[in-house]
């Protein structure tokens, strides 16, 4: 059974406490850097919430595309070396699928609002496609 | 969370340099800012005038590889407000920076140029006691990306950004390469080799990393124009702006000689756009002429031609600068803004 509160939720509790409690008493370097603390955090929950499953579909997505079985790591390596090589054909599909997929996985976690992911994602018009609704 | 997240990811790149910057303030700083305080005093005494005094002394955050340090100097009665930019000695250089000298050097030969920079008033010499660095005016001005992009009191100075950063460029470029002293080369062949190896001393490996490496290897140009000096970290949040617009390029701790279109790539990073992606100058508004030519320029055209020239007399503007850009991106591939774009795929160099 897991225990109450989550680790997620301490995690907020924690971060909710910096913003809201020592923010406001703090200025300069010290408030800036608390700034990236927060962030910080922020960070390792999303890397908690998404980070399994994002995991899984690499390790899934890495099992095709190399037609191998090991771990994730170790297909990953491959993977780079073949690359590097030219080993496998760089326009191949399914590879370019697979470097979408792994790279916007990454960004979910580490920087989801980002402007570029964000248009990616559907969240925000590309300056394109506002630019064609404005007309 | 209660955070407001885009201000935290306005400020991300910078706080990632805060980050490993305060890794080592634990072992450099801490101890010494009274002792700092002191030998500034000697050296404002000696330097300016007897009974000069510091008034005020401020860590600045922000900046990467150095420390800044803004304070206030009374000289009998007249104020001058400065900033300090040192490495006091033990901190790692990274072979890109340019060192406190040459920086100093370069800023000063920018000023002789035209280009907007603040004044070197003092190079730290080592008797001083405070490491390399120098001292220069301190120029009052906003340099926060999300104040210059949002607040409404700097809403005429966006108009004019995108056309100051190329003016500012321009100048930049401008510089006598024969006038830099010492100052590092770096070639198409040289930063690639570099962003690999520093890359591969990460540790981990990175599929589209590989990816992107052998896109570069595979698109590169087949040549290097003549070597411009190049400030080489040209992009918003190293600019002092006030509400008339810009005012001063700082942080010149990567300025080198190299390929000036480097500058003009840098600034239109999607990053350094700070989520206005729809303007690629840095987050700023394009002049209108430099719209309506930037526009016919991004038809694809197919025709190889030359390179274009960079540094003639009409190169003033970004906009301007854009069009080369087009150019260039025409001929091979589009790499930012295209938010919803899937990679860009292979293609063999022209």
């Amino acid at each position: 059974m897991r225990e109450q509160p989550s680790a997620s939720e301490l995690l907020d509790a924690v971060a909710e406490f910096m913003a809201k409690e020592l923010m406001p008493r703090l200025s300069g370097r010290v408030a800036f850097h608390t700034r990236i603390a927060i962030n910080v955090l922020a960070i390792v929950r999303r890397e908690m919430t998404l980070g399994p499953a994002a995991a899984a579909r690499e390790a899934a997505r890495l099992a095709e595309l190399l037609d191998a079985e090991g771990d994730a790591e170790a297909l990953t390596d491959a993977l780079c070396e073949r690359i590097a090589h030219g080993e496998i054909d760089a326009n191949d599909p399914k590879l370019i699928e697979h470097l979408w997929a792994t790279t916007m996985d990454t960004v979910a976690i580490d920087q989801p609002n980002y402007a570029t992911y964000r248009c990616a994602t559907g969240a925000e018009q590309t300056p394109a496609a506002a630019e064609k609704s404005k007309e | 969370m209660r955070v407001n997240p885009r201000r935290a990811v306005e400020d991300f790149e910078d706080h990632l340099s805060a980050m490993i910057e305060s890794r080592r303030d634990a072992v450099s700083v801490a101890a010494d800012e009274s002792e700092l305080a002191d030998r500034l005093a000697r050296l404002a005494e000696h330097w300016l005038e007897p009974g000069a005094k510091i008034i005020t002394l401020e860590r600045l955050s922000g900046g990467a590889s150095q420390e800044t340090w803004s304070f206030d100097v009374d000289a009998r009665g007249s104020l001058r407000q400065l900033i300090l930019r040192r490495n006091p000695g033990g901190a790692v250089k990274l072979d890109m920076v340019a060192g406190m000298e040459t920086e100093a050097r370069l800023i000063r030969l920018a000023e002789q140029t035209g280009a907007p920079v603040p004044r070197v008033v003092h190079v730290l010499s080592p008797e001083e006691g405070l490491g390399s660095g120098f001292i220069m005016e301190r120029i009052e001005g906003e340099s926060l990306a999300r104040k210059l992009l949002r607040d409404p009191q700097y809403a005429i100075a966006r108009t004019r950004m995108a056309f100051q950063i190329g003016a500012a460029a321009a100048r930049i470029h401008q510089m006598d390469p024969a006038r830099t002293g010492e100052l590092r080369r770096a070639t198409i062949r040289s930063s690639l080799d570099d962003a690999t190896a520093l890359y591969r001393t990460n540790g981990k490996r990175r599929p589209v990393v590989e990816w992107a490496l052998r896109w570069l290897e595979a698109n590169r140009p087949a040549s290097d124009p003549v070597p411009t000096v190049v400030h080489g970290d040209l992009r918003t949040g190293n600019f002092i702006a006030g509400p008339e617009g810009l005012r001063a390029v700082l942080d010149w701790e990567l300025v080198h000689l190299g390929d000036p279109m480097e500058d003009l790539g840098w600034a239109c990073v999607a990053s350094w756009r700070f989520g206005n992606l729809d303007k690629p100058a840095g987050g700023f508004r394009l002049p209108r002429a430099a719209v309506c030519r930037l526009r016919i320029r991004r038809r694809p055209s197919r025709r190889g031609g030359p390179s274009p020239v960079l540094g003639g007399p009409g190169h003033g503007a970004l906009g301007t600068h854009l069009r080369h850009d087009g150019e260039r991106l025409s001929r091979r591939r589009p790499l930012g803004g295209k938010g919803g774009d899937r990679p860009a795929s292979f293609r063999n160099r022209d």
